[in-house]
């Protein structure tokens, strides 16, 4: 079990804030202990010496943290997911006018930041963890923002007095910044009396208390095993503040993602090749182990290696390249994954990827084919 | 490599943190601190130094050196 943790300590009250302004600190030295208590609260009340009319320099304050820049990188860079942008943006705000408030002396208590990220692999959790990370970063929540990635195999001991020296390690290499567990329902297994990851969950119980100024949590996974988690460890549960849900991405939008991703490749579809990986968005939707961005980026990958290849033969043959060709993926670079081989086998209509495509084995692609 | 070509960044400053009375923790690194130190304490006792409200290193090499021995659990010789 982990050191120190006592039912006690796992309901005390959150640390006290520590602005700057200390015009209403030590109360004790200002008055004496016979004040009377109704004039004694007016006095020790800080908001009496802050003036209603005190201006606050919110333009320079925005300025300053830059914030405004990562929230428009992640409107930009991130293809819909409205809600996760919409949460982002209110933890967001919520920071920026709790520090414009720190400028002025105003104290609260540091708001709880930790999350959960439910949805479907490659919808963009860790992505935006990364997002988050910087813009706790920015706004001063936490020292760093750096995003330290773990699942249960990097928590989580195989034998007594395992445990506790690989979470510790974990949570320091966090601390500062975000620690985001992938699927954190592994790391608790209600079957297993005798399974060490109820020290895990014990150790991170603490920190997430304790340490919540200085390290989110970011608890992720598929939405059903995650609520199930929650229900069997509700300590968890109730120090997550915000749930975000990521919906799977349409059709549509994965193909705006893999342009994008090219985009950033400096690379680009010729109008078949688009047309062809819409095809073969609509066709990897429906096969088995689809993973959202992750599979587009996957396909692009083997895209460009297909390219790759035309591009050696072709110059083999003594043809001249380009930069454009360079730059450019075809529909053959598409239309050559395996994703295709029942519609070539049923003699679809799709005949230009029957004519484009080459001998599997010339491709070089045989491996690694979806 | 004769000794002056040792530990490129000597005699430069190299802002390592800043004090940030507006933030929660009160302190924020500047992406300069080396991997896995995130205690302004510990930063001090490996070298760096206050200036003001910076926390600054005027041998980088060395301060990154003396971190990689502590965060990797080398014992100093004691001899």
């Amino acid at each position: 079990m982990a050191q120190g943790i006592t039912p006690e300590k796992l309901i005390s009250p959150p640390s006290q804030g520590t602005g700057m302004y200390k015009g209403g600190s030590n109360i004790d030295d200002r008055f004496g202990a016979d004040t009377p208590a109704e004039e004694f609260a007016e006095l020790s009340d800080p908001l009496r010496d802050i003036p209603d009319d005190l201006e606050v320099d919110a333009q320079k304050l925005i300025q300053d943290t830059k914030v405004k820049e990562v929230l428009h990188q992640l409107n930009t860079e991130l293809v819909a997911l409205e809600n996760v942008k919409e949460r982002i943006s209110e933890i967001a705000h919520l920071l920026l006018v709790d520090r414009l408030r720190r400028s002025i002396g105003l104290e609260a208590e540091p708001p709880t930041l930790h999350m959960s990220f439910t949805g479907n692999p490659g919808t963009g959790k860790t992505t935006v963890a990364s997002k988050m990370g910087q813009i706790l970063w920015k706004l001063g929540y936490v020292r760093k923002g750096h995003v330290v990635t773990a699942s249960r195999d990097d928590l989580v001991g195989q034998y007594v007095g395992h445990t506790a020296p690989k979470t510790r390690e974990v949570i320091k290499r966090a601390m500062g910044g975000v620690l985001f567990i992938d699927e954190a329902y592994n790391i608790y297994r209600l079957d297993n009396e005798r399974d060490y990851g109820q020290e895990t969950v014990e150790m991170l119980l603490e920190v997430m208390e304790n340490d919540r100024q200085d390290l989110v949590v970011v608890m992720a996974g598929y939405r059903d095993k995650m609520d199930r988690f929650f229900s069997d460890v509700p300590g968890i549960s109730s120090r997550i503040a915000h749930h975000v849900d990521f919906p799977d991405y349409s059709a549509e939008e994965l193909l705006d993602i893999g342009r994008m991703m090219l985009d950033s490749q400096r690379y680009q579809f010729s109008g078949d090749a688009e047309k062809a990986f819409q095809d073969y968005l609509q066709i990897r939707l429906t096969r088995p182990h689809f993973a959202n961005g992750r599979s587009v980026r996957n396909a692009l990958d083997r895209a460009r290696m297909r390219q790759a290849i035309r591009l050696y033969d072709s110059v083999e043959k003594g043809r001249k390249l380009t930069k454009k060709d360079l730059v450019t993926i075809e529909a053959e670079d598409i239309l050559q994954s395996r994703v295709f081989d029942d519609l070539h086998q049923t003699g679809s209509d799709n005949g230009e990827a029957k004519a484009n495509s080459k001998p599997r084995a010339k491709a070089g692609a045989g491996k690694g084919k979806k | 490599m004769g000794v002056d070509d040792w530990g490129g960044g000597l005699n430069q400053k190299v802002v390592l943190g800043r004090r940030d009375p507006l933030s929660w923790v009160g302190f924020q690194w500047t992406g300069e601190e080396p991997e896995g130190l995130n205690d302004p304490k510990q930063a001090v006792a490996l070298g760096a130094e206050w200036e003001g409200d910076e926390l600054v290193t005027y041998n980088k090499p060395s301060f990154d050196h003396n971190f990689s021995r502590v965060r990797d659990g080398w014992m100093e010789d004691s001899d």
